[in-house]
């Protein structure tokens, strides 16, 4: 019969920073991966923020794949023509930079490879089909596509992505709906380094990376990006998934014309196209997180509905959690006890932490802008019309021009509609 | 039975480009896998291990992430991976990679004599067949290529009997221990690895040797030893002409006999 005392489903970042943690402990950890190798199966779109990381490693990001330091953001509001731009830029950030751009195919088996070093194994190849359970439920092992597939452990880790069968499977979640689940595509263009860097007006240490709202994602809730990698440039979008299928577009069809847009265009031209990667990203909020754990089972990272688009953040808080859920394992270990009461540190320490704080701070704010498709489909288009439009200087006075945008403003919904409107989403965020 | 299987991590040449201007492979972004005929070779040792015992030692020369091609290898019932790795490897042709696996062979050999080395026929990314019979001759094996079958291994009398099957003749032969024999994918069907060896390869320590550790001349390593030069290098042109048709299986049928009997052809029946 195989063994382990900790099983780990997934060696993205949250399954390989438990692993990390309980292997050094002296626990015998294997990770399942069903990808040739971790990271194959992985697509992030944006910053990669090295806080956790470096808890776990404090020579972050020394020896680690980064592909540049991002030291310059770039808020986009975008119509067809029009981009109104808002940079954050910061000293510290060149001493002490506070996101990177990685490659998830490079940067996943460097990350998975610090957990071998402190002594977990990783299986790839391998998928979890199953858990197994005791007749009381107890979840007591996994089991996989392979021959003599079955592995017992005394705590399975599901860390098993967005769209955790798994988790599903024991009741922990229901199924997640389309408006639970934003779908994110990425292009990946090479371009020489010195080009980038003079196209974008940075340094080799240096990178930037914009975010672009509004007519970006063609009006549907969602944000488009770009950023620098060392010689290449990533470019894409998440969408959520029932936007998509209420505005009946790909999202291919929405990237393609971001890339097309007059602002993007210039940017990559020239540019090799060398990849296309899709994946599913959780985006269903502090609501659809499901039971962190159960009698000898903890879910992790995206299995979890750990990804905050608001803030922006996935991987720091898979690593958050990865952490944290091993840290409780090692105490019930100490207690011989694997039950969902010797777990429950996990899920109080989650609850108290930034991951789920950040979640609950914007908890009514998605349900209110979908409520709400005025904000993204008539107010975000009139600001940056309006940008436009006050700072040509094309003969009409200036006066009438905000009388004719208050106009416009105005006319869809009332003199008070949208102030109410924006009032009620500061509420819900604040 | 002591025996020895290079193989190679190779970019999986259904996902590579040619780059049609300057003809070479564009290997980046290409997923690695291990080259097929060398799993094969893999499959044929585990199979003779089953039948008459012993141990198998898998080599490999490249970067660190040839790993990933040695743990399948140890999944598939290898016991020992051995990766030759460094910056005096690099760049090696086919003359200076047989060197290379010869005297990492010659050390593996120092603890206990090798009876068989199995090679895989050749690299997706090469083609060139060459690194096996390279090996045969640098350490004066008997060499065996394009193994279908094999027959028997007698360890008293020290020979092997085997099937040779190349595109004109299928032959039977017996030869002298030690040897090398060449298989490719077509034969030895691979076993799915079950969880506990998949378990036990991620388990085996790797052993990373340099040119030092096997004592190799650093002048007939990597690029320095390696006399090839390549004179030019084309993607293969689309061949003029093709007509293509699409559509029902039914139609295409007619289509294809009313094409064929436009053009003269003859058809029986």
């Amino acid at each position: 019969m195989n063994r382990c005392e900790v099983t780990v489903v997934g060696a993205g970042p949250a399954g390989v920073a438990a692993a990390l943690v309980l292997a050094r402990a002296g626990v015998d950890v294997i990770v399942l991966e069903r990808g040739e190798r971790p990271g194959t199966k992985n697509v992030m779109g944006g910053i990669l923020y090295p806080t956790e990381f470096e808890k776990l490693l404090p020579d972050f990001p020394k020896g680690a794949p980064i592909e540049r330091p991002i030291t310059q953001e770039r808020f986009w509001l975008m119509d067809e023509s029009t981009v109104v731009d808002l940079g954050v830029t910061a000293a510290e950030w060149k001493q002490h930079p506070h996101g990177f751009s990685v490659l998830r195919a490079k940067f996943d088996p460097w990350f998975a490879q610090q957990a071998k070093a402190a002594g977990a194994l990783i299986v790839p190849n391998t998928t979890v089909t199953e858990l197994l359970q005791d007749e009381n439920g107890k979840v007591i092992g996994v089991r996989t596509n392979r021959p003599d597939g079955d592995l017992y452990a005394d705590v399975v880790v599901l860390a098993d992505g967005v769209n955790s069968l798994l988790a599903e499977q024991i009741g922990l979640h229901p199924r997640w709906k389309p408006d639970q689940v934003a779908v994110g595509v990425i292009q990946l263009f090479t371009l020489p380094e010195e080009e980038i860097n003079q196209r974008f007006g940075i340094k080799s240490d240096e990178g930037l990376e914009i975010a672009a709202y509004g007519g970006a994602t063609g009006g549907l809730m969602g944000q488009a990006f770009l950023y620098t990698d060392k010689s290449a440039l990533s470019v894409g979008l998440g969408v959520l998934l029932s936007d998509l299928m209420e505005a009946q577009i790909t999202p291919y069809q929405l990237l393609d014309r971001f890339i097309q847009h007059p602002a993007i265009a210039p940017l990559l031209e020239g540019a090799q196209r060398r990849e296309y990667m899709a994946h599913l990203m959780p985006e269903g909020g502090y609501d659809a997180v499901p039971k962190l754990y159960g009698d000898g089972v903890v879910v992790v990272g995206d299995a979890a509905m750990f990804v905050n688009p608001f803030t922006r953040q996935g991987m720091n808080q898979a690593v958050f959690s990865g952490r944290t859920a091993a840290e409780a394992i090692l105490q019930a270990r100490q207690l011989g006890e694997y039950d969902a009461r010797a777990l429950s540190e996990y899920g109080e320490r989650m609850r108290n932490s930034f991951v789920l704080q950040d979640l609950r701070q914007f908890r009514e704010a998605l349900p209110y802008l979908e409520q709400h498709p005025a904000f993204l489909r008539e107010l975000l288009p009139l600001l940056t019309h309006g940008a436009k439009d006050l700072l040509s200087a094309d003969g009409r006075p200036i006066g009438r021009k905000i009388d004719q945008l208050m106009q416009q403003a105005f006319a869809k919904q009332g003199r008070l509609g949208l102030a109410r409107d924006a009032y009620g989403l500061w509420r819900r965020v604040r | 039975m002591q025996i020895v299987v290079p193989i190679k991590q190779v970019p999986d040449t259904m996902v590579v480009r040619i780059d049609p201007e300057t003809g070479t492979m564009v290997r980046e972004g290409a997923p690695a896998i291990t080259n097929p005929d060398d799993l094969h070779a893999v499959e044929a040792a585990n199979q003779l291990k089953e039948r008459y015992g012993g141990s198998i030692t898998v080599l490999s020369m490249g970067p660190m992430q040839a790993e990933e091609s040695l743990r399948e290898a140890l999944s598939l019932g290898a016991d020992r991976a051995i990766l030759l790795s460094g910056r005096e490897f690099a760049g090696a042709d086919t003359l200076a990679t047989s060197y290379a696996l010869s005297m990492a062979i010659r050390r593996i050999a120092e603890a206990a004599p090798v009876d068989l080395v199995i090679c895989g026929r050749s690299a997706l990314d090469g083609e060139t067949g060459q690194v096996g019979p390279g090996l045969a001759r640098r350490l004066q094996l008997t060499q065996l290529t394009y193994v279908k079958e094999i027959l028997d291994v007698d360890q008293q009398a020290r020979t092997i009997t085997v099937i040779r099957e190349t595109d004109r003749q299928r032959v039977t032969v017996r030869g002298r221990l030690p040897a090398l024999l060449t298989v490719d994918h077509t034969s030895f069907p691979l076993h799915e690895a079950p969880l506990p060896e998949m378990i036990r390869a991620a388990k085996v320590p790797l052993e990373v040797w340099g040119g030092a550790d096997v004592h190799a001349d650093p002048q007939l390593l990597g690029l320095k030893g390696s006399p090839t030069v390549v004179h030019k290098s084309f993607a293969p042109p689309q061949p003029p002409g093709a007509q293509w048709l699409e559509g029902e299986t039914d139609t295409l049928i007619e289509q294809l006999m009313e094409l064929l009997a436009q053009k003269g052809v003859k058809i029986d029946g």
